[in-house]
């Protein structure tokens, strides 16, 4: 049933086009292809990100909505959510179901009634409040609790690559 | 913010616009123009080194079949009576007989003969290109060695009948047999250095060895000594021949033993079944093999069609008498079957580029036409195909070639299925691609009807017959329903609302079929049971009947049972909801929250007062039953005492029942015993591998089948590796909107 995927697909791409969100593009990558989606993130105010401008890239599955899409940073970014492959690591993007591992309540987790909007959203809110309590990123994860500086440095950096500007002279 | 949005906006055209200049765009451009012209030119020159070393291998494989085929006769018994009857008539075979027959070969030499045959035919098989191509220039250069002797022959035939006792060079017009013969020795001889690569003076000298009776006659020579002259340049030939191979013996043995070792890396490096892989696909036995086979084929024809003044009306039959007689030995067998799997790769490849559709994630063999050829090659064997006579090999080739077109046509679904299932949901696919795979949907309705046709003109009804004929109705059966399916999809698409009754209409096409399937496989077991009873038992038979009882029926009613289960289920749990007005449907002016389409015509209202559309709600409750919206646990229990709830609201309840109504499963009938009659052993037909090959094809087809049913109740189908060990914590507020709710 990708026609009825296809056709949610578009009408949340017309929405999407018609009132932007702040701070969030997205659109499918070619017309051919609506489940392939990219999108620019902007990094949110009065953080280590903001006035980075990061791409990513969504995969929406054949039985959208009812499967939550798959989603990850084609930029190199540096968070305890995001895997060191672009991956991100979110609620919102887990499959319906109760988590064994009880850190999920299951209203936090995918619902057909979620949209690319929310998606988004969440990930800004994300990029804004990390979660370190169980990281895709350990690494990322351990220095942003013990380390901020250094954190918040590599995110500057990171930020200055994004907008190709030269390195920071600090 | 929106200050800062417009700076880096600002920005990023400024960096867009430094970084794509018209200089770097230029060179990009050119750099990728050479370098795309460097591919094509890489894969022609590829196809070409491929042809040309194919080509040059193929009298290998000719030489070794030729002498299979004859190993058992010596060359007493040979006549040209039995020669003309071969594939080979066209030849000029009498005058190579006589000439075997006056040289009196007798037994050992014949042997050394063959043994050499062989020595050659390997080499032809293993040499690298570049030596292959040096092996044909010395068989070159030996028969210009033939043609020297045989103008120096002449030379000395013409002296003799002149007369003249003593040469007198008083005139021009004397010098010319001798300058002209004097000449083309030259010619020979210059021709014969550069195939041989001779890099040295004595070598040099030594090759106008056939030009000595010339000189010699020309420096006054007697008549009765020029023979001896002619003598002396055959021995000089030989002893030239003979040193020259000893020469090079020595670099043979070092490239032989070169690549022994090469040979050994590469087993060491890739492993035992990698390393014959990587043998097998060098030195190009597929290809080798395909050819060989397809010469032979061609050969065969022109002899049915040109010598034997047979008409086209008779293609079919001299098609099938042409493949029977080529197939004599393990190596045309073995190419029968690699020439099988590649025509049956080439339509499937065909197919696959008229409909446009991506490669399919079935097994790399299922769709490389190897199912074939193993079918064709284990049939062959275990019925003794090689030893039987030309009548009875065409009927069984028939046989065979009938079971392989039916394989081809379940693969040719298989790949027109995904496409077609996917097309409806492309936004910008062409018209031209719509048409042309319905085309080819309704080819495979039709083709399997004009392959029973011509197959029950030719062979008798069997057993085997019976169960060709069940695969073609069950492809035919398929197709239909892929087409009423897409057309079914084609209307969704167009829709602006989802319609409830799509699933509906989907789920009657899939009941349709497997009950045809279900139909054909019974028909196929009451034949069976019906031909035991009048033919007589026989364990073929009866192990044909019994892996076709537990495979094509038991589990076929297995699998439509929990269908049918199923989709019982997932109807009853959206009819336990209660229908909206469509009065408060438009008081209310909603969207449904899952396909975000608005909710004009049909909704149901969960027990939490929730609205959506019934189909999306169907769907979504065959993955988890909670309320999209607010996850309110929607148990059989809440269903009736909100509703009971509900009535006090004064809603209209639409309560109706699903039809659970399950069929009943028939038992099949019990075979009953038959005479103890055992047929002839060529009759001994064994299909458990064809149905290991069949049973395996209809896994996967079930598994499909499964998935691509379970579709229709949207089960959870997402892979859960890329969430498998990590799980975030639920520390992120996050607040769904009920904009819905308003």
């Amino acid at each position: 049933m990708a026609g009825y995927a296809l056709k949610r697909l578009m009408t949340e791409y017309k929405e999407l086009t018609t009132r932007p969100p702040e701070g969030i593009i997205a659109a499918p990558i070619d017309e051919d292809n609506f489940f392939e989606w990219e999108c620019l993130i902007t990094g949110p105010e009065e953080t280590c990100f903001a006035n980075g401008v990061f791409p990513a890239r969504i995969t929406f599955p054949q039985d959208y909505p009812l499967s939550p899409p798959k989603m990850r940073f084609t930029c190199g970014i540096f968070h305890p959510n995001i895997y060191a492959d672009g991956r991100v690591c979110i609620s919102i993007l887990h499959a319906p179901g109760d988590d064994p591992t009880g850190y999920e309540l299951s209203n936090e987790r995918w619902s057909p009634v979620q949209s690319i909007e929310k998606i988004l959203l969440s990930v800004v809110s994300m990029l804004a409040e990390p979660n370190d309590e169980s990281p895709a990123n350990v690494s990322a994860a351990k220095m942003w609790r013990e380390d901020r500086a250094q954190f918040e440095k590599i995110a500057d950096s990171l930020v200055r690559k994004t907008l190709c500007l030269p390195a920071s002279e600090v | 913010m929106e200050g800062v949005m417009e700076n880096v906006g600002g920005l990023m055209q400024n960096i867009r616009r430094r970084h794509m200049s018209i200089t770097e765009m230029t060179e990009e451009s050119v750099r990728l123009g050479v370098a795309q012209m460097d591919t094509g030119f890489k894969k022609i020159k590829e196809m070409s080194i491929m042809v040309l070393e194919t080509g040059l291998r193929l009298p290998g494989l000719l030489f070794i079949e030729l002498l299979w085929r004859y190993q058992g006769f010596s060359f007493e018994d040979i006549s040209d009576d039995m020669m003309k009857q071969t594939p080979l008539s066209y030849f000029d075979i009498p005058t190579m007989l006589d000439f075997v027959h006056r040289r009196n070969f007798d037994h050992h030499a014949a042997i050394i003969l063959s043994y050499f045959v062989i020595f050659i035919s390997l080499m032809f098989l293993t040499l690298p290109l570049s030596r292959l191509i040096r092996m044909y220039s010395h068989f070159l250069s030996v028969f210009l060695f033939g043609v020297a002797y045989k103008l120096s022959a002449i030379y000395v035939d013409l002296e003799m009948k002149t007369g003249e006792e003593e040469l007198k060079l008083d005139g021009l017009i004397k010098l010319e047999r001798h300058g002209f013969h004097f000449l083309a020795q030259m010619l020979l001889v210059v021709l014969q250095s550069m195939l041989l690569e001779v890099d040295g003076e004595p070598w040099r000298v030594a090759l106008p060895v056939f030009a000595l009776p010339i000189v010699a006659r020309m420096c006054g020579c007697p008549m009765d000594k020029l023979k001896n002259a002619h003598n002396y340049a055959c021995t000089g030939t030989m002893i030239f021949i003979a040193t020259y191979m000893l020469y090079r013996a020595p670099s043979l043995i070092k490239s032989t033993k070169t690549a022994l070792r090469q040979i050994k890396a590469v087993f060491m490096v890739h492993g035992l079944a990698d390393g014959v892989a990587v043998l097998w696909r060098k030195l190009r036995i597929l290809e080798l093999l395909t050819f060989t086979w397809i010469t032979m084929f061609l050969m065969v024809l022109y002899v049915e069609l040109i010598d034997k003044g047979r008409t086209w009306s008779e293609v079919g039959r001299i098609l099938l008498t042409g493949v029977a007689e080529t197939t004599n030995t393990p190596i045309t067998l073995a190419a029968l079957a690699v020439s099988v799997s590649y025509v049956c790769k080439w339509i499937a490849d065909l197919t696959k580029l008229i409909t446009g559709g991506t490669r399919s994630h079935g097994h790399v063999l299922a769709h490389s036409g190897y199912t074939e050829a193993v079918s064709v090659v284990i049939l062959c064997i275990q019925t003794g195909f090689l030893g039987m006579q030309v009548e009875q090999k065409t009927i069984l080739l028939a046989l065979v070639l009938y079971i392989v077109i039916s394989a081809l046509l379940q693969s040719l679904f298989e790949i027109i299925e995904v496409v077609l299932l996917n097309l409806p949901s492309s936004p910008t696919a062409s018209r031209a691609r719509h048409a042309r795979c319905i085309c080819i949907a309704l080819l495979l309705v039709v083709i399997p009807f004009f392959t029973t046709k011509t197959m029950l003109a030719l062979l008798p009804i069997d057993i085997y017959t019976a169960i060709i004929i069940a695969n073609s109705a069950t492809v035919t059966a398929r197709a239909i329903g892929v087409i009423l399916k897409y057309i079914v999809l084609i209307v969704e698409t167009k829709s602006e609302e989802p319609w409830e009754g799509i699933d509906d209409l989907t789920y009657y096409i899939d009941c349709a079929n497997k009950g045809i399937e279900l139909l054909a496989a019974k028909v196929v077991m009451v034949f069976g049971c019906m031909q035991v009873v009048k033919v007589g038992f026989s364990f073929a038979t009866f192990a044909i009947l019994l892996f076709h009882v537990i495979v094509n029926i038991y589990k076929r009613l297995e699998h439509t049972v929990s269908f049918i289960k199923n989709r019982n289920a997932a109807v009853k749990n959206i009819n336990r909801l209660s229908k909206a007005d469509v009065v408060q449907l438009r008081e209310r002016e909603d969207v449904c929250a899952i396909c975000f389409i608005e909710m004009k015509e049909e909704a149901r209202i969960t027990p939490c007062k929730h609205y959506f559309h019934g189909p999306c709600l169907r769907k979504w409750l065959a993955v988890k039953m909670v309320c999209p919206l607010c996850y309110t646990y929607m148990k059989e229990d809440d269903f009736d005492s909100k509703s009971s709830s509900s009535g006090t609201l004064n809603e209209v309840q639409q309560n109706e029942e699903g039809a659970a109504v399950e069929e009943n499963p028939e038992n099949p009938e019990e075979q009953p015993e038959a005479p103890n009659a055992e047929r002839a052993p060529g009759d001994m037909f064994d299909w458990d591998d064809l149905f290991g090959f069949r049973a395996e094809r209809e896994t996967r087809n079930r598994n499909e089948q499964r998935i691509h049913g379970a579709r229709d109740m949207w089960p959870l189908l997402v892979d859960n590796d890329a969430y498998e060990s990590d799980s975030d914590a639920g520390s992120e507020e996050l607040v769904i909107e009920e904009e819905n709710n308003n």
